[in-house]
């Protein structure tokens, strides 16, 4: 049974009512209600239009209550506004029998309690008729957008009930757009659009340009700073649409009106974590560069430390030979310079090795000729090679650009070219050459020496080995090859040794990528 | 004449090594541990080739440096960096017109004497200032 | 004309001894940047003049260029070239550090037709000189620089390097053979006796 002397609103709740398939009784008067009891089988569920309960709707209740048992029979107490609706103050006894709300609470009443029909949440079209003003009403009632028609007032005329609980169920209103949207500026003190908040009402804004300007499909993002019920500290971030209509020769404003006040606020928390991440990452990469900072200075001071001690040894043994004449003492003041002279050796060298790995990341690089790089070198090296009677080739006989930090790859080269020259025999020969494909530029060193076993091919590389396993070899510090493969890894590279076997000669091999395409560019002219 | 080379080193086993080295081509010097007792040779009169240490505790060598020309005693001397530092940073970048020459530790005793006779006959062949 | 301009900062009295060493006359006006002490420019010069074939003089104001003959920069002023030719010292702030500064010698050079410049950076610390032989570069003149090998400091060969503007590196004694490579060497009978 549905209880209400106005027409919209019997209208609205009918819609609802036959959208689950619920039969009505309706009756327009609170008399009614009572004497309907005589002829018809007691209802269900009495909706009760709260205007029709008057000033005293306990009383009411407390009447209905005698004429139907509050067992059989619920009633609910239909607000216009669900919010501000005074609910009963004493609720009568059979309390559980009475549920007042607004016409959306309605719905989910029955929502809840029927099954979903075919078209989920939204209305059963079952009855509607294709091209029917109802087909239209039902569209536009059930947009997943709030739209409302606006008069150049600022009336809402008609608005759909997406979200919008301030809507009759037939989509008319007579209430203005801010007390439909719950904007609480003008309440109490007159219409939306008359205080001085309104000036600044970016949605006025709109509405005004729209009327103005008779700009159509005009879109714009408003953040609204209305103090609406739900959380008065929250802005509304909307996307309003909006486009001038003439209806009944009286222009309107046709305003769609999409909520992104979720998608903002994910935004800004999205932001802030990302702020949050940068300045994490900006704490993280000056953590790692203090301690950077750290080992450098570290290895400046070790550095420093164990060249002082060398300073007097360097210096001073070679005072003794001229004032030694005893053969036996003067041989062991050479195996004390020789030593020393090692110790001095590796003490560059592990230094060296330690500074190459400290170096974070990438190299100081720039491009260069390897064939130019190579004749630099053997021309360093020229004395070395004359003394002990070793041809050295440069094989490259074209240009080769790699781009490479000079200093690193100019002390690798030394050292695999200091490593050849040490290995081979008097009258030897040691060749560098080059090939290059689309990918990698490969440099090998190669020489005519003693060779090398599978298994050492490997084990070259780590630190401190040396082929010749009772170690006792002091020409070489064992480092060389380390330097080298850290060097080529600084640059992205691959180190490997070949060598037929021992007594044949041995090649390490070093490729490089080659240059991206987007660094050829500029020097290329050069 | 005589004194003309001045050796500055916290350590004593560089410093020792230093004057014996100079002493071994004749050339006589001085040795002074710290940057402050530079500074104070300095006021008193010294005038010649400054070896000078970098990584010292308290004053290093680039503050004796700034020390040196903030109080004009740079004037007619000449600094060699003689220091186990490999290279130089770019803390000395205001006083490097002042150093002439940079020689690692440990060093080459003959070129060190090298070194020192060389800039010691710049000196001695610097004109009068009243020429 | 021929032009060289050598710079040289901290270790650059040693490594200028072995670049002039028998260094015969060659067929290029030399001007000379060694940062150092004003009361050494003249026992510097001394110095350099005792072991090369070719004059070393302190440069002065307006002094004309000369093939075989070394223009030392005296201390405390910036030296420029006017018109490749004339020397103009110039009192001024300091350039990267120094005055005289490499680059801002390197910079006064202009492209003229028939002139031929070589840039040589030696040993010293940080980076003056390296935007002059890029300039140089850009001249069409050609650029040397030491190696790391025998540079006490290495640091503004290295700087010059980086530029990408270097033909040549190597050790003072290889730059100066290519310099009487590059330039060959005058002919003593062809010497003008000047004032």
């Amino acid at each position: 049974m549905l209880a209400s002397d106005d027409l919209t609103t019997r209208q609205a709740v009918k819609v609802i009512l036959r959208k689950y398939d619920q039969p009505v009784t309706l009756v327009s008067s609170a008399e009614e209600i009572l004497h309907a009891s005589q002829e018809e089988s007691t209802p269900q569920t009495i909706i009760l239009d709260a205007r029709l309960a008057g000033d005293d709707p306990i009383a009411l209740l407390n009447h209905i209550f005698q004429t139907y048992e509050s067992h059989k029979t619920h009633v609910f107490l239909l607000t216009h506004h669900q919010n501000s609706a005074n609910p009963p103050r004493q609720i009568p006894r059979g309390a559980a029998s009475v549920t007042f709300g607004g016409l959306e609470d309605l719905e989910n009443r029955f929502q809840s309690r029927s099954l979903p029909n075919r078209f989920g949440n939204t209305t059963d079209l079952r009855d509607v008729r294709m091209g029917s003003e109802e087909e239209f009403m039902a569209v536009f009632l059930h947009a997943p957008i709030p739209i409302y028609l606006i008069d150049t007032e600022g009336h809402v005329l008609r608005a759909n009930r997406a979200k919008n609980p301030y809507i009759d169920a037939d989509g008319t209103s007579s209430r203005d757009l801010g007390y439909v949207l719950g904007c609480r500026h003008g309440e109490g003190q007159g219409r939306c659009g008359t205080v001085p908040q309104c000036k600044r009402c970016p949605l006025h804004m709109v509405i005004r340009e729209t009327i103005r300007e008779d700009r159509c499909f005009h879109r714009k993002e408003i953040s609204l700073d209305v103090p609406v019920e739900t959380d008065p500290s929250e802005k509304i971030y909307a996307l309003a649409s909006t486009t001038p209509l003439w209806i009944d020769r009286k222009k309107m404003v046709l305003l769609f009106l999409e909520d992104i006040s979720e998608l903002r606020r994910s935004q800004e928390l999205l932001a802030e974590f990302n702020r949050n991440l940068e300045s994490l990452v900006a704490r993280r990469t000056e953590e790692v560069r203090a301690l950077l900072e750290q080992k450098k200075e570290f290895i400046r001071q070790l550095g420093h430390d164990l060249r002082t001690p060398l300073t007097p040894l360097v210096a001073l043994l070679p005072k003794f030979r001229a004032s030694l004449v005893d053969p036996k003492e003067r041989e062991m003041l050479e195996l004390i310079i020789n030593n020393t002279e090692y110790i001095n050796q590796l003490v560059a060298k592990t230094l060296d090795l330690m500074f190459l790995e400290n170096q974070a990341g990438v190299p100081e690089r720039q491009t260069i000729d390897l064939r130019v790089e190579i004749n630099n070198i053997l021309a360093d090296f020229a004395p070395v090679l004359q003394d002990r009677n070793i041809l050295a080739v440069n094989a490259v006989e074209t240009p080769v650009r790699l781009c490479v930090d000079v200093l690193q790859f100019k002390e690798m080269l030394l050292n695999l070219l200091s490593n050849a020259v040490k290995f081979s025999p008097e009258h030897g020969q040691v060749t560098i050459s080059a090939a290059t494909n689309e990918r990698e530029v490969t440099v090998s060193v190669s020489d005519t020496g003693m060779g090398m076993t599978p298994e050492q091919f490997s084990r070259v590389f780590d630190e401190f080995y040396k082929v010749d396993p009772s170690r006792h070899d002091r020409s070489s510090i064992g480092l060389g090859l380390s330097i080298c493969k850290r060097i080529v890894e600084n640059h992205e590279g691959r180190i490997w040794i070949e060598s037929p076997g021992l007594g044949k000669g041995t090649t390490v091999y070093i490729a490089l990528p080659a240059r991206r395409p987007a660094e050829v560019g500029g020097r290329e002219e050069q | 004449m005589s004194k003309q080379i001045m050796i500055v080193d916290d350590d004593p086993a560089v410093r020792y090594t230093v004057l014996e080295v100079l002493r071994g081509a004749d050339m006589n010097a001085i040795a002074v541990d710290s940057g402050e007792a530079c500074l104070e040779e300095l006021r008193k009169g010294f005038h010649g080739v400054i070896l000078l240490d970098i990584m010292m505790p308290g004053m290093d060598g680039w503050d004796t440096l700034e020390a040196m020309k903030r109080e004009g005693l740079n004037e007619g001397n000449i600094v060699c960096m003689l220091t186990a530092v490999i290279s130089p940073s770019e803390e000395m970048d205001s006083v490097k017109d002042n150093v002439l020459d940079y020689v690692r530790k440990p060093f080459d005793p003959d070129g060190l004497i090298a070194t020192a006779k060389e800039y010691l006959s710049y000196l001695r062949t610097v004109p009068d200032e009243n020429e | 004309m021929n032009i060289v301009m050598i710079g040289a900062s901290t270790g650059g009295p040693k490594a200028l001894r072995s670049l002039f060493e028998y260094l015969p006359r060659i067929d290029a006006a030399v001007i000379l940047i060694q940062h150092m002490p004003k009361f050494l420019n003249v026992s510097f010069c001394k110095a350099l003049s005792e072991r090369t074939l070719m004059d070393v003089h302190l440069a002065v104001q307006d002094q004309l260029l000369e093939h075989g003959v070394v223009h030392v920069a005296p201390s405390e002023y910036h030296l420029v070239l006017a018109d490749n030719r004339r020397i103009d010292l110039v009192r001024g702030v300091k350039v990267n550090y120094v005055c005289p500064s490499v680059d801002v010698a390197m910079l006064s050079l202009q492209a003229r037709r028939d002139d031929r410049f070589v840039g040589v950076v030696l040993t010293g610390m940080a980076a003056d000189g390296a935007e002059g032989v890029r300039h140089i570069k850009n001249l069409g003149g050609m650029a040397f620089v030491q190696n790391q090998m025998t540079a006490a400091v290495y640091d503004m060969p290295h700087s010059a390097l980086l530029t990408g503007a270097v033909d040549f590196q190597g050790s003072p004694k290889s730059l100066r053979e290519k310099l009487v490579e590059t330039f060959g060497v005058l002919e003593t009978t062809t010497q003008t006796v000047t004032g």
